[in-house]
């Protein structure tokens, strides 16, 4: 290829990109609901199963295959799933990575808005929950309401240009802004600085909140302790239930593969995408393991530890009850009364949505980047062109969801079709291409060249077998308790037929993308196979490009 | 919870000692 391909320029530098795009709010504010609604610690025994069978094995998966087509030239999916597929069907099922990270992009800049949104009204002191404490829980869900104008489609942009949408501009540019300047100068920078100050950032809340006591004498009750316990004990789901009787229940089962999914950003388009800039001599094998961890980490250590103890200690399990089925009304709803009763509370309310902001920016630009990546090769255009193009496509997803903000419904469409099951199709697709087309064996070999960390023996089989099994009972059961009331629920609203038609549109313009560059991408395929082939590693057969 | 999070520290904390300090392939004498 006659253009210079992009790197990474340190070891510490991919893994925390890699990191950075796994850790978002999901980690700190949809696993603590997560666990504490689905059997607490004992969701963590079906938490830690798909983390070993479905997360790190298509984890490594992805960051072989990244790696190996990256190698060849290739940095966007539909053209490494092209490479490695052998068949220009697999080119076209590549546009499923694109969709996934463009479109939840256009909702998760919003959300990164409400973020940033948040924290500057705790800088500079413009949340006021009135004086009356009864009334804090009531006015902090109003406040959210108009915030982001869930009463009414088109309120955020009403009466003149409202805060969050200020706030989405802003975001928005800076985002693009760091895209544009490229993967080493612009993400590994910015992941860099925002990894360790967001650690910094939940460090410094987790000590607050740790070291809360009992704040309120009249609710005695109402201690850390007893919150850690409210979260971690083992609790039946259904009330006359052992403490373990969780572990029997399917749901406890899918809402913990859906958290991996969701917190380890497999299946979204991502990491084949960053490993394909690693260098030949670079390892696959402890990046992939460490990225995972760090996520891990933050996520039960910092997002396990603080918002729900924090919660319980100052409005006790029945104020927490109503919001543990979701992350906005944890972290944006029940949360600031928290920090209203805090002693400090504005300053450390500050730092946790500026940390959820940092959080939210290393993943948004994530999303972004595979999309640049497919447009600089398909079009074999600058980075600049590719940018305006993508904002062009973006823009006015993202203003479709501000649009139509009344109950969320836009967003949560886009998340249940695209977060949800887009995502599960992917990886599915992805463990199909990387086990039985590309090779498990051959992938295995090819990762232990550079390898920092001897591959499990267990891993192809695992590759092979458990892990399409495991995803085909997840998928099967995700289907049956949550497709027949979504495909129901349209005939409530329309907003969820133009949503789906927004994404329709979307995955339309980016195949004929697809298909525009489908010969030169063949060509080049034939190309790099050969000389592949010559170096020991080839697997793209000419003929059947 | 002790169990849960100290199994992810003391993993993450492994990984990041095993990536500061593995040798790199391109270092002098690197053995896989």
């Amino acid at each position: 290829m006659a253009k210079k391909k992009e790197q990474w320029s340190s070891r510490l530098g991919v893994i925390l990109a890699v990191s950075g795009s796994a850790v978002g709010i999901g980690n700190f504010l949809r696993f603590p609901g997560n666990v504490a609604e689905n059997g607490g610690g004992a969701f963590m025994i079906p938490y830690f199963c798909a983390l070993i069978f479905l997360a790190v094995p298509i984890c490594w998966a992805e960051w072989i295959m990244g790696k190996y087509a990256g190698q060849h030239g290739f940095s966007s999916y539909p053209a490494i799933f092209g490479f490695i597929g052998r068949r220009a069907i697999w080119r076209y099922l590549g546009v499923i990575a694109l969709v996934v990270p463009i479109v939840v992009f256009m909702y998760y800049i919003l959300v990164e808005a409400w973020c940033l949104g948040y924290a500057w009204a705790y800088l500079t002191g413009s949340i006021d929950l009135g004086t009356d404490p009864a009334a804090h829980s009531a006015a902090s869900t109003q406040f959210f309401k108009n915030y982001v104008g869930q009463e009414k489609d088109g309120a955020v942009l009403s009466g003149g240009i409202q805060n969050c949408v200020w706030f989405w501009a802003i975001v928005f540019v800076f985002n693009f802004w760091i895209i544009y300047r490229g993967v080493a100068k612009g993400i590994e920078t910015f992941c860099n600085i925002a990894m360790p100050l967001m650690t910094v950032c939940g460090i410094i809340v987790l000590i607050r909140v740790l070291t809360l006591g009992t704040p309120d004498p009249a609710h005695p009750e109402r201690s850390v302790l007893s919150g850690l316990g409210f979260m971690w004990n083992p609790k039946p789901t259904a009330e006359g239930g052992s403490s373990w009787a969780a572990l029997a229940d399917p749901k406890v089962w899918l809402a913990a593969a859906g958290q991996i999914f969701f917190t380890l950003s497999v299946g979204f388009g991502v990491i084949c995408n960053y490993a394909s800039y690693l260098k030949k001599n670079d390892d696959v094998v402890l990046s992939g393991m460490t990225a995972t961890a760090t996520n891990e980490v933050s996520e039960v250590c910092l997002g396990g530890l603080i918002t729900i103890p924090a919660a319980f200690v100052f409005l006790g399990a029945a104020g927490l009850a109503a919001s543990l089925g979701s992350s906005f009304a944890l972290g944006f709803q029940v949360l600031p009364v928290v920090f209203m009763h805090m002693p400090g509370g504005r300053f450390f309310g500050f730092i946790w949505f500026f940390m959820l902001f940092l959080a939210a920016v290393c993943s948004s630009l994530s999303m972004l980047q595979p999309a640049i990546a497919f447009l600089e090769e398909s079009l074999h255009i600058g980075r600049r062109a590719s940018c305006a193009i993508l904002g062009l496509v973006t823009v006015p997803g993202s203003l479709f969801v501000i649009y139509f903000s009344k109950g969320l419904t836009a967003l949560g469409t886009i998340d249940f079709w695209v977060g949800s099951l887009l995502v599960f199709i992917l990886a599915t697709l992805e463990v199909f291409l990387f086990a039985w087309v590309f090779g498990a064996e051959r992938g295995a070999a090819y990762a232990r060249e550079g390898a920092q960390m001897r591959l499990p023996r267990s891993f192809t089989f695992m590759i092979k077998y458990v892990t399409p099994a495991y995803l085909l009972f997840v998928f099967s059961a995700w289907a049956i308790y949550n497709l027949p009331g979504e495909i129901k629920s349209f005939q409530e609203s329309n907003v969820k037929l133009y949503s789906v038609l927004m994404i329709a549109g979307v995955t339309v313009f980016l195949l004929m993308l697809i298909g525009i560059a489908g010969k030169r991408w063949a060509a080049e395929s034939r190309e790099a196979a050969s000389a592949g082939s010559r170096g020991g590693f080839g697997g793209a057969s000419a003929s059947e490009m | 919870m002790l169990v849960s999070c100290g199994t992810m520290i003391v993993w993450t904390a492994w990984c990041y000692y095993r990536v500061l300090t593995a040798p790199h392939p391109t270092d002098p004498g690197y053995t896989p």
